[in-house]
């Protein structure tokens, strides 16, 4: 949990501000997932800010949705063209690639629970970056 | 750096080199003409954002990608194994399912 609050704030993923008037915040939760080795043991546990995105309204907080999905055939094709041709194919992994976008829209969520800044308890965090939950979530 | 034709897919093209990269939300796989331009082309991606080089492409999307003498086999067999497990299904006795094994493909249309 530590972690991953210590990665949103190197990220700047959000700036803390005054709760604005009449704006809709963004409620949150903390997921915990188990992380396990391939043999089965436990390897740690991890923890997720995550955003409840229902709580977003349309054309307020977001416009578009857009899911960036793969088609099998073209995994494929891509697969037999570097397979015939002898080429090295490579699995690469981005690292909180959810905290990679930009905001476009300005969307303001609560602190994150047991994280909230004890000087500024009333203070809001308006995102710069997104955040797993978001509806801008890729 | 990469040209657009489907929206995860990326082609890079400069005289004789050629680039693949497949997106999918923070799963990448990228294939190059050669060694020098798959190196490069990581590198500079990892000036972008923070990206970890997996090496040799090995699972992706819940396909098991395995060399083969022949070429290359792509099955679900791990990912088949996780569901099993996750439903504790794992000790379950098989059972078989009659399904069509000869069934041709067609220039009209590929069975789903």
């Amino acid at each position: 949990m530590e972690e991953e609050y210590t990665v949103l704030l190197a990220n700047q993923t959000w700036d803390l501000v005054p709760r604005p008037w009449g704006s809709n915040i963004v409620t949150g939760k903390w997921i915990w997932t188990h992380k396990r080795r391939a043999d089965g043991t436990l390897e740690r546990y991890k923890a997720r800010w995550v955003l409840r995105g229902s709580t977003q309204r349309p054309n307020v907080d977001y416009d578009e949705t857009f899911s960036p999905v793969v088609k099998p055939a073209i995994v494929r094709t891509v697969l037999l063209l570097a397979l015939t041709r002898g080429w090295p194919v490579h699995k690469l992994d981005v690292k909180n690639a959810f905290l990679q976008g930009v905001l476009t829209k300005t969307v303001y969520c609560s602190q994150p629970a047991e994280f909230v800044d004890s000087s500024r308890p009333d203070m809001v965090c308006r995102l710069n970056k997104s955040l797993y939950g978001l509806k801008q979530a890729p | 750096m990469e040209a657009k034709s489907d929206t995860s897919l990326f082609i890079y093209h400069h005289g004789a080199e050629i680039a693949y990269l497949l997106l999918y939300v923070d799963d990448i796989v990228l294939t190059a003409s050669s060694e020098s331009l798959l190196w490069w082309i990581i590198a500079s991606l990892q000036q972008e954002f923070a990206m970890k080089d997996l090496g040799a492409l090995r699972h992706f999307h819940g396909v098991t990608v395995e060399p083969h003498p022949t070429g290359l086999l792509l099955h679900q067999r791990q990912y088949t194994l996780d569901i099993l497990e996750r439903d504790g299904m794992t000790d379950c006795k098989p059972c078989s399912t009659p399904v069509d094994t000869q069934g041709k493909l067609s220039e009209a249309g590929a069975p789903q």
